[in-house]
């Protein structure tokens, strides 16, 4: 097991460095000056042009630019912004990313938090129901329903909750988070589409499950129907759930960026989408790759996750690639 | 580990059951691929001729009228230019359906040929592409796009198409290069093989035609999340550039608006549609090759 999941690690780090070299490599690439932009439209000082030229290695080659920005990573430094308003005195150097992401991670994880618990809980509960009832109504209308949360695009619910719940209806507010209440829109925007998910393959995974034998001894040694389906085929499906969890983990942080921007929440992904907005290319590359590293991380408590759950499977071990 | 919402929808944990193929007469009376080939036609036909359906010109603007309500002249109303909002949310579906169908088209002609190649050769190439795919793996499709499409000035329907495809060929390759590994050692390759039958043949005649309906299905789905990537780029602002037609385009001109004015949202609507067909096709044809869902 530990063999395993040191293999996992060694990989997700040569994903990492890989991300690091590419994205790093288009920045270089990228036409234009970044000293000669940071004075704006001022004409700047030769010297203090060609001071903050050396300061920030770009008279070096690429690789070796390359290989300093390695160190820098290594030793918690993720770059800055690029700083948009220096005078022509060369000062202001933008702020660390280090500091961006540890004000902006906390609110984020106010909603990134409460949508998973929604996902997890709802999804195995609701896909759960929807194979109980599986030929009824019930089942019909849970399955039609998690196709349809899946089809929604987010911008398309984010706009309709916040005009049906919080204009039309006025029960929530449409933007911020000044007090609980602010936090239910995002929450459900963010977390519907997953839920369906969630709710579909908890629906394939437990009718295959209770097919098995395990299950058909659990029955026959007069286990109560409830227990059965709660205990034993659920522990199956929760492995479903955690890995699928993780492998959309990218999509849910893609959601999380939306829902801040629509919301008008300053977290991680309203800073993103910022970053976006105003081509700040040091700081989008620094945030990107947060995020691989971020997706790499939650596959990796995915596997864990897995070997709790379930001893027996070596998970994903035998996966193509 | 393929795009889970994709594999959610298509593949699934019976998939060890799943037939090579899901055409089937029961496929062609299943509601769930009836309903949205029906729509994805409707679609289509509205994309190619608009005027069948009463779309106008989309510059024959008035500006004095901005943001009017929905009338019996203009259904949707009008958008913040004056602009017929009905026609341009018609001719919206044209950006998406070429995106979604250019996107899946490309990225599984790049899948193919190197999901063809890495299985069939194995080695240092397989290594290689491994490592290229875990990287576009845990790269957020639209936020991998945005920082990509960020750096462009123009943004036409080729930029957005390139940068999906780049980002979007990995499940292809894994998907192709599973099927080759499980179809090439089968006796009617070796057979081919015992005859004289060259590398090239082989895969070209043999293993791909095998391999490809695995590809299709996904395909499909993946038409949907294609789509829904460029509206969502589009919305913020690093897609689809005025005056291009875009369903995330139009969103991101009223959402100042929007809540005043519900009426706005209808490109929405329409984009869900879109998409659900796409999710709904890929679902049916799941089933379709799993002869036990229901």
């Amino acid at each position: 097991m530990g063999r395993f999941l040191g293999r996992r690690l060694l990989q997700s780090v040569v994903t990492l460095l890989l991300a690091s070299f590419v994205f790093h490599s288009a920045l270089s690439l990228l036409p234009g000056d970044p000293v000669r932009a940071m004075f704006g439209l001022a004409r700047p000082d030769p010297r203090i042009y060609d001071a903050l030229r050396a300061q920030y290695h770009f008279d070096d080659p690429w690789y070796a630019r390359y290989l300093l920005y390695l160190r820098d990573l290594l030793t918690g430094d993720l770059g800055r912004s690029f700083p948009t308003q220096v005078r022509a005195s060369g000062r202001g150097t933008g702020t660390p990313v280090t500091d961006i992401l540890s004000r902006t991670l906390p609110v984020s994880l106010r909603i990134l938090v409460p949508a998973l618990i929604v996902v997890t809980v709802a999804g195995i509960v609701i896909g759960t129901l929807a194979t109980r009832k599986r030929r009824g109504p019930t089942g019909h209308a849970i399955y039609l329903g998690s196709l349809v949360a899946v089809a929604t695009p987010v911008i398309v619910l984010a706009f309709v909750l916040q005009s049906v719940v919080g204009v039309r209806l006025g029960l929530t507010p449409v933007q911020g988070l000044r007090d609980w209440s602010g936090y239910i829109l995002p929450v459900i925007t963010l977390s519907t589409a997953s839920t369906g998910y969630v709710i579909l393959l908890t629906r394939s995974e437990l009718r295959e499950v209770l097919t098995q034998v395990f299950i058909q001894a659990a029955r026959a040694r007069a286990v109560p129907e409830h227990r059965v389906v709660g205990i034993h085929a659920l522990r199956a499906s929760l492995v479903t759930t955690v890995t699928f969890i993780a492998a959309n983990f990218g999509q849910l942080l893609t959601g999380l960026v939306i829902v801040e921007g629509v919301f008008g929440i300053s977290g991680f992904g309203g800073t993103l989408l910022r970053a976006i907005e105003f081509r700040d290319y040091s700081l989008l590359i620094s945030l990107l790759l947060f995020v691989v590293a971020v997706v790499l991380a939650a596959n990796l408590v995915a596997d864990i996750l897995q070997t709790i759950i379930d001893p027996r499977i070596r998970p994903a071990n035998d996966r193509p690639l | 580990m393929d795009d889970p919402r994709v594999t959610a929808l298509v593949t699934g944990p019976e998939q060890a059951h799943a037939r090579s193929s899901g055409l089937s007469p029961a496929l062609l009376r299943d509601p769930r691929f009836l309903i949205p080939m029906a729509v994805i036609g409707l679609l289509g036909v509205m994309a190619v001729a608009p005027a069948l359906f009463g779309a106008g010109d989309p510059r024959d603007c008035s500006l004095a009228n901005s943001l009017s309500r929905p009338s019996a002249e203009h259904w949707f109303g009008l958008d913040l230019l004056g602009c017929d909002y009905y026609t341009r949310t018609l001719l919206g579906a044209r950006a998406s359906l070429v995106i979604g169908g250019a996107v899946v088209v490309l990225a599984a002609l790049i899948g193919t040929l190197f999901g063809t190649l890495a299985g069939f050769y194995e080695g240092a190439l397989d290594a290689v592409v491994a490592r290229l795919t875990d990287l576009t793996f845990a790269t957020p499709l639209v936020l991998g796009g945005a920082v990509l499409l960020s750096f462009s000035d123009t943004r036409g329907l080729v930029q957005v198409t390139v940068v999906l495809a780049l980002l979007g060929w990995p499940p292809m390759l894994r998907l192709m290069r599973a099927s080759v590994l499980r179809t090439k050692h089968a006796e009617y390759v070796q057979a081919a093989r015992a005859m004289g039958a060259s590398d090239l043949r082989l895969m070209r005649r043999h293993i791909v035609p095998n391999a490809g309906w695995p590809v299709l299905v996904y395909g499909c789905a993946y038409v949907g999340i294609a789509i829904s990537a460029e509206a969502l780029l589009s919305f913020a602002g690093v897609g689809l550039q005025l005056p291009t037609i875009s369903w995330g385009l139009m969103l991101n001109q009223v959402q100042d608006r929007v809540l005043r004015a519900p009426h706005l949202l209808i490109p929405g609507a329409f984009l869900t549609v879109t998409v659900g067909a796409f999710v709904f096709l890929g679902e049916a044809l799941r089933a379709a090759s799993n002869p036990r869902d229901g």
